[in-house]
């Protein structure tokens, strides 16, 4: 003999219902399948089967917990008495978030959320994604562990290009294979007040000799600093631009060295 | 809209079936489940896991009181219309005759 208020109390399991109303539902839809049953193996069923179709009739019980106590109560279930996969009735459930606060009281781990790209924010590759603060804080990491690839990254994010230069010249101090940021470096001291890009292009030229695009930095430098006074008044729609550049040896020789340079590397 | 109406007609309907099987006579869980079965010929089905929330909330809202009886040689919980459940069963009936007589005045036309 099935004792069906026990198969009830285990599915439905704690319910804080008021003025002993548990006890009531759990006796009532025992009733419920009881009766099922009984049907059942009168119709000729066997007992498994009975039981089987009985307890097919609440085939979410915990839906039906939910359902019971707003009906009763006229509330919704508190999440702590929920029994689904995130309730808090779960020790999975604290794992995870005792986890995930170890987690986040890991510096290192909170650094590492500040680079994730997340809704609303920019690009996490983009300059303005970092506050000074935390590239600041990256640039301390570097040092500390002595990181070149750490001290390139701040060197090419960091918007503030007197920084971006100190932390390019440790970078490169450290691993030379790095010296390729010196591209990006000396677009910064383009306008860096008192910082020539020059020296930045040679050391580059030193590096990697066989590189068009070195060339190209140097003819972009070499007239730059004249752009405003000297060329903008030529026209660059008539090629009267490109005949007063073709003029100046300081633009040409680079350019023609950039056409006949081996690879192209950017 | 058409989703709002369709659940508000279900939900609307399932109060009205248990009201009206209890107008007769007070009926256990079990009995008014098979009843919408048998008296619609298996038409209507009703869920039992929505039936008891359903009687938990009519007897919340004062409409039906439930009590436990002997029967059969075991006790059931009765359930029996209260006055105000008597109204709403007034009101519910009266609108859903307005309802369906509707529903045959537009879909039973017949073109001379």
């Amino acid at each position: 003999m099935l004792d069906w208020k026990k198969v009830v109390r285990e599915k439905v399991g704690s319910l804080p219902l008021k003025g002993g109303r548990h006890e009531d539902v759990i006796d009532e839809l025992a009733q419920q399948l009881e009766s099922s049953y009984e049907e059942a193996v009168a119709n000729g069923a066997s007992e498994s089967e009975a039981k089987r179709r009985s307890l097919a009739q609440f085939s979410d019980w915990e839906k039906l917990r939910s359902e019971v106590f707003r009906s009763v109560e006229g509330t919704p279930l508190p999440i702590w008495e929920q029994n689904g996969i995130f309730s808090p009735r779960r020790l999975h459930v604290w794992i995870a978030l005792a986890v995930a606060l170890a987690f986040l009281a890991l510096p290192s781990f909170r650094k590492a959320l500040h680079i994730l790209p997340f809704p609303g924010r920019k690009d996490a590759w983009d300059t303005t994604a970092f506050s000074a603060e935390a590239l600041q804080g990256v640039e301390r990491t570097g040092d500390k562990q002595k990181y070149a690839r750490t001290l390139a990254y701040v060197a090419l994010h960091n918007p503030d290009d007197h920084q971006a230069v100190l932390a390019a010249e440790k970078a490169i101090a450290l691993d030379p294979q790095l010296t390729w940021i010196c591209a990006q470096v000396s677009h910064a001291t383009y306008l860096e007040p008192g910082h020539n890009p020059k020296p930045w292009i040679d050391r580059l030229k030193a590096w990697d000799p066989d590189n068009a695009y070195v060339y190209l930095l140097e003819a972009d430098a070499n007239v730059y600093t004249e752009w405003e006074t000297r060329w903008a008044k030529y026209n660059a729609a008539t090629g009267d631009l490109r005949r007063a550049l073709a003029a100046e040896s300081h633009w040409r020789i680079p350019m023609e060295r950039t056409f006949s340079a081996p690879h192209v590397d950017t | 809209m058409g989703k709002t109406l369709d659940r508000e007609l279900k939900k609307g309907s399932a109060e009205l079936l248990i009201l009206a099987l209890l107008e007769e006579k007070a009926r256990h869980g079990y009995e008014i489940g098979k009843l919408i079965d048998e008296r619609s010929e298996g038409v209507v089905r009703f869920h039992v896991a929505s039936l008891y929330p359903l009687l938990y909330r009519l007897e919340r809202r004062g409409w039906v009181k439930g009590d436990w009886e002997p029967a059969g040689g075991r006790r059931r919980r009765f359930y029996r219309l209260t006055a105000s459940g008597r109204k709403t069963l007034a009101s519910q009936r009266a609108r859903w005759r307005e309802f369906s007589g509707a529903m045959n005045r537009i879909v039973e036309v017949r073109l001379a």
